[in-house]
């Protein structure tokens, strides 16, 4: 394989497999947040942009994967 | 699809000799324009009983003063870096939507646009990174040279060896507190990379998406628009709450011991 090839199938595989991790841990979260926000309904305005932040949070992994898949792609 | 020019580098529009304007530059330049000139208006204006701008600011300055309070523990402190973190999170408000003015971008100069968000310049962002960490190393070792350096290059566990179980648990202190200087480092690279990759990213998904069809540049973006203004307030938001407790963490390990802790 030429190294072009391998460039798209390194920066297509780095993405699949990095945003795997970040989907779980953000489903994790708001796993959390919607058991607190049942359990209190009155404590659902305080909860929801703690829970954002914390997503926020969770998906940087993914983001640094992607700015590695954009560096493979674009940077020669 | 048509063949799509992205490149990580923004484009050079001014060159003089070896001082180079990149196009982010130019579009930060006007983002401290428009800052100055709300923030100018919203003084003019301001009354005891607040109009909704004043409301709106007076809001962000209590919410982040309380976040500095719970960061610093006095209010003088956190008095102190209110003006350095509401610059912060300002600029990243306004900087980071650049993209949604809606002529701006339309200037074209000789390597691209003449205007870009500033953010989506990954030169940019590791720049306010290493201001908010270097700020915060330089600000601790003007506190107290000695304690700071004793932060990250342990040797006091050596001095209290008393067994030969000791000289193990030093050793292991020691290569903890160099560890400590990597981490640092890595702070600085990923507050400017979650920040980097959330605003470019957002740019070009747009891009591909209004290039796979003749038709889809009109309607088919906006669910993405949407999604990347969101994600351009809510990353500005995280990059001020990382910077405050980042910059809290240096500064309050070499603040001298408070005389009331024992109870």
């Amino acid at each position: 394989m030429d190294v072009a090839a391998m460039k798209v199938l390194a920066a297509a595989l780095c993405m699949a497999i990095g945003s795997i991790a970040p989907a779980l841990a953000e489903g994790r979260v708001a796993t959390a947040a919607m058991e607190a926000m049942g359990r209190n309904p009155d404590a659902a305005d305080n909860i929801f942009p703690k829970m954002i932040v914390g997503q926020a949070i969770c998906e940087s992994t993914g983001i640094y994967c992607l700015v590695v898949s954009l560096i493979i792609l674009f940077v020669s | 699809m048509a063949n799509l020019q992205i490149s990580l580098a923004p484009p050079k529009v001014i060159e003089i000799g070896s001082f180079t304007v990149t196009s982010g530059v130019l579009a930060s330049y006007m983002v401290t324009f428009l800052l100055i000139l709300l923030a100018l208006h919203v003084r003019k204006k301001s009354q005891l009983v607040p109009s909704r701008i004043q409301i709106a600011f007076e809001m962000i300055m209590e919410f982040f003063l309380g976040m500095l309070k719970s960061a610093y523990g006095t209010e003088k402190t956190a008095r102190r870096f209110l003006p350095f973190i509401l610059t912060i999170f300002l600029f990243l408000l306004v900087a980071n939507q650049f993209s949604v003015l809606p002529i701006i971008t339309s200037f074209v100069s000789t390597g691209g646009p003449t205007f870009k968000t500033p953010t989506a310049d990954w030169n940019q962002t590791i720049a306010l990174a290493l201001i908010v960490i270097g700020g915060a190393h330089i600000i601790a070792f003007k506190t107290s040279p000695l304690r700071h350096i004793n932060n990250f290059i342990k040797f006091e566990p050596f001095l209290k060896i008393k067994k030969p179980a000791d000289l193990a648990d030093a050793l292991l202190q020691f290569f903890l507190g160099l560890l400590d200087i990597i981490g640092e480092f890595s702070k600085i690279i990923s507050m400017s990379a979650r920040l980097f990759g959330n605003i470019f990213a957002g740019e070009v998904i747009i891009l591909v998406i209004a290039s796979i069809a003749s038709f889809s540049a009109y309607i088919v973006p906006i669910p993405f628009l949407g999604l990347s203004m969101f994600s351009s307030l809510v990353q500005a938001f995280v990059f001020t709450f990382l910077a405050i407790f980042f910059m809290a963490g240096t500064v309050t390990s070499v603040a001298a011991p408070q005389e009331g802790n024992q109870s």
